[in-house]
């Protein structure tokens, strides 16, 4: 299987972020896109509202695969942790979907993965201060 | 839980100090190492021991100092202790009018607490305690002890931050016990918080009996306040349970249980647990009716909402039953009566449901499924009743008709097999609809009246991780002309993220009624379609490779001022100048030799070509005879969506542009 080079797949995922709900934070993206991402896009930023106040309380974090993670449940008030998981199990649906996605709107799923990784990283250094994002060793950090 | 002593306890050396207890109860096995006075008082006695072994109870490093021997201060510390296979370390006694006497061992005031520095964050564990040698009587009581008190005794609370109030009764002598737990306002969590409960009150009481070399026993508990959740699982209180069941050294068996889940129903279990290996021998359970609105929300939609699987909802009644032994499911019954089922999205609704299910994991059995009515999409569906064949995790169904409006879904054939140690579904479908009129099709589903009838064959279709494909082709008739849909995949049907993959080819479809039915001014002749590649993701086209040509033969090829404007229309405003007439005059109707539209979708856009290049443009109609007509397209991509709702327009009437 041929990979797709880190400096292709940095660059790749560079473009496509401009095109698809940049992390979060960036909404003033969600109206440019691929029309493969384009339904993906729109759950993802109707969910965006729900999950954001997550992000800041820390609840969720921001994972180097690019998905989303439930990485501390215990700050929410209990009866709010099943809808928490809830989200994050369909965020993390949608986003798998949307990696796969823009692979194949570039004529190559077996970038899926690099693009993974290439998009988990661009989330993370998008995000906000204070939200929490997964460092290289895999720990989990409050963004300065 | 704590258990009464041994009823015969082993004898064994008696040491040379006052602690005759020691010997007899807890049997000594190793050398008590040294006995020394100690003490700054001459009625003071200390004690050190090495060790004790006992089947039950290890303990190592064990010092004790009673300041007055009969009413005054005992304080004894464990370096390790091991009961019932749980260690401790570290551990402090301190007892208050401790009393050895010829009636026994009595600490009326006690309390237990971790040495060193974690011992010093926690509060001690209070409890009184008292024992009678001469008949065994042992009465054990903590009251109003904070639930972190008892981290350094239970093992598996460390870790949980326990909270809240406990109380704890046990009396016991060598043919009786009784157990009495009270916690109220407990709260505890997991470090991730995906098991935590708060503000739980829960009562316990148990009563048991020896009989043999065994206990027979019976349990009561009542969960009546508070929450709990256990992803992704959320309940609150309103939990009863009874239990009845026997104990010996090698298996805990509960023979009967009830459990009462407030809102929901009952259910009654049974369990044979190994007490040496510490695992499940068999159990089994069997459910009342129980309420399938509330199973549905509480248990089964939080299970899929965990797999991001779709949201559905649930009326009715439902019954359950499993047995389970030796490591594997033996045999499940699952049973609906009188349920409604719909999917949140609408696309799938069932009512009058009435399902038997008797699986059996060695035997063949017959399951049957029966539906009063319900609907699939906006299309009615009419009872049926089906049977279905199960063999382990191979499950089948011989032949179907199912009632769509005035046709019917037939099936031929239907197999799925289940794939345990994979978690995998594989199987495989043919069948197909037949004679569904397309007069009522249309009506059901709020298109424009069409005539003809439906049926399509599926002569085989295979689904494997998680992908659904069609071998073969499914044959639409329809426009007096005939539609066949082939390369079908359907990847995740069962997901939001399902995408749709086909090769549609469509011969000799009446134009005049195709044109007529969308209100899209009147085109005479037939005409071949091919869509290739076409490729869906929720019902929205990514993107096809699509050609539409006037088919070959001999019939009236004629085209109206109506469809020209419709079609220039599609074009944009700009549209209305591709069409040049000639002579237009007030001529209604156009011949036409050829006509011919392309599109290729990608990336949003729809990208044009006609029948030839025409100068900038494309040629789409290539008129014939007087007045003929030439339409030529100019605009080489137009956005999809744009030309969705172009189109819509059109059909709607709502566009109305000029022809020269």
């Amino acid at each position: 299987m041929r990979r797709l080079p880190r400096a292709a797949a940095l660059v790749l995922g560079m473009a496509v972020a401009a095109l698809v709900p940049a992390p979060p934070a960036a909404a003033e993206d969600l109206d440019l896109g691929a029309p493969g991402v384009v339904r993906l896009k729109a759950a993802m930023a109707d969910r965006h509202g729900q999950l954001k106040p997550l992000y800041e309380s820390g609840a969720v974090g921001l994972a180097r695969d690019g998905s989303v993670v439930l990485r501390d449940a215990g700050i929410l008030p209990l009866s709010q942790r099943q809808a928490a998981g809830a989200l994050v199990a369909a965020e993390n649906a949608d986003r798998t979907a949307l990696y796969r996605e823009i692979a194949r709107a570039n004529g190559n799923p077996a970038w899926e993965q690099d693009i993974r990784i290439t998009f988990g990283q661009r989330w993370i250094d998008r995000a906000p201060a204070g939200w929490w994002v997964q460092a290289a060793t895999g720990a989990w950090v409050r963004k300065p | 839980m704590c258990f009464p002593p041994d009823p015969e306890p082993r004898r064994g050396p008696r040491p040379a100090a006052r602690a005759p207890w020691v010997a007899r109860g807890a049997g000594i096995a190793a050398a008590v190492l040294l006995l020394a006075d100690a003490s700054p008082s001459p009625a003071a006695v200390s004690l050190t021991i090495a060790s004790i072994r006992h089947p039950a109870v290890e303990a190592d490093g064990i010092t004790a100092h009673v300041a007055e021997p009969g009413s005054g201060v005992a304080e004894l510390h464990f370096a390790r202790m091991r009961i019932a296979g749980v260690e401790y370390e570290d551990l402090a006694v301190r007892c208050e009018g401790f009393a050895v006497d010829a009636e026994g061992i009595r600490c009326p005031r006690g309390s237990v607490r971790r040495g060193g520095a974690r011992g010093a964050d926690r509060p001690p564990l209070p409890f009184s305690f008292s024992y009678r040698p001469r008949d065994g009587r042992l009465e054990l009581a903590v009251t109003g002890a904070d639930a972190v008190a008892w981290s350094p005794l239970v093992r598996r609370l460390r870790g949980w931050k326990p909270e809240g109030r406990a109380d704890l009764r046990l009396v016991a002598d060598r043919r009786e016990a009784g157990l009495a737990l009270s916690l109220r306002g407990l709260r505890f969590a997991s470090r991730d918080g995906l098991v935590a409960g708060e503000g739980m009150d829960l009562d316990l009481s148990a009563r048991a009996e020896r009989r043999g070399r065994g206990w027979t026993w019976w349990a009561a508990a009542d969960w009546s306040a508070g929450e709990l959740h256990w992803a992704p699982w959320y309940r609150k209180a309103g939990v009863r349970a009874s239990a009845e069941g026997t104990l010996d050294e090698e298996e805990l068996a509960v023979d009967l249980a009830r459990l009462d889940l407030e809102g929901l129903g009952g259910v009654t279990a049974s369990l044979a647990w190994d007490r040496i290996r510490g695992e499940p021998l068999r159990w089994g359970f069997v459910t009342e009716s129980l309420d399938l609105a509330a199973a549905a929300r509480e248990w089964v939609q939080p299970w899929l909402d965990a797999r991001a699987a779709p949201k559905f909802r649930a009326t009715g009644h439902a019954r359950f039953a499993a047995e389970w032994s030796a490591g594997r499911l033996r045999n499940l019954y699952a049973g609906l009566e009188e349920a409604r089922i719909a999917d949140e999205a609408g696309h799938l609704e069932l009512h009058g449901v009435e399902a038997r299910v008797p699986w059996d994991a060695e035997q063949a059995a017959e399951a049957t499924f029966a539906v009063a009515g319900g609907r699939l999409g906006d299309l009615p569906i009419g009872g049926f009743s089906v049977p279905v064949a199960l063999h382990g995790y191979d499950m089948g169904i011989d032949r179907l008709a199912l009632p769509i409006l005035d046709g019917r879904l037939a099936v031929d054939d239907l197999r799925a097999v289940f794939d345990p140690a994979a978690g995998t579904w594989r199987g495989r479908f043919a069948g197909g609809v037949e004679g569904v009129s397309m007069a009522k099709l249309a009506a059901a589903l709020k298109l424009p009246a069409m005539a003809g009838s439906l049926s399509a064959r599926v002569p085989g279709a295979t689904y494997a991780d998680r992908t659904l494909a069609l071998d073969g082709a499914i044959e639409v008739r329809v426009f007096d002309g005939r539609v066949t849909v082939g390369g079908l995949r359907i990847e995740d049907p069962l997901r939001r993220t399902q995408r749709f993959r086909a090769d549609v080819e469509a011969r000799g479809l009446d134009l005049a009624m195709l044109t007529r039915t969308f209100s899209f001014g009147t085109i005479e002749g037939r005409f071949d379609a091919d869509i290739l590649g076409l490729e869906l993701a929720g019902w929205t086209p990514l993107r096809f490779d699509a050609r539409v040509r006037g088919s070959e033969g001999d019939f009236p090829r004629s085209i109206s001022r109506g469809a020209l404007r419709d079609i220039s229309a599609l074009g944009g405003a700009a549209g209305a100048d591709a069409v040049q007439a000639s002579p237009a005059g007030l001529a209604q109707r156009f011949g036409y030799r050829r006509i011919g539209l392309g599109c290729v979708l990608e990336n949003g856009v729809c990208r044009f070509h006609g029948l030839a290049p025409e100068g900038r443009g494309y040629l789409i109609v290539e008129g014939a005879g007087i007045p003929s007509v030439r339409v030529i397209g100019y605009n080489r991509a137009v956005d999809w969506n744009l030309l969705v709702s172009r189109i819509q327009a059109v059909i709607a009437g709502r566009v109305k542009a000029e022809i020269e």
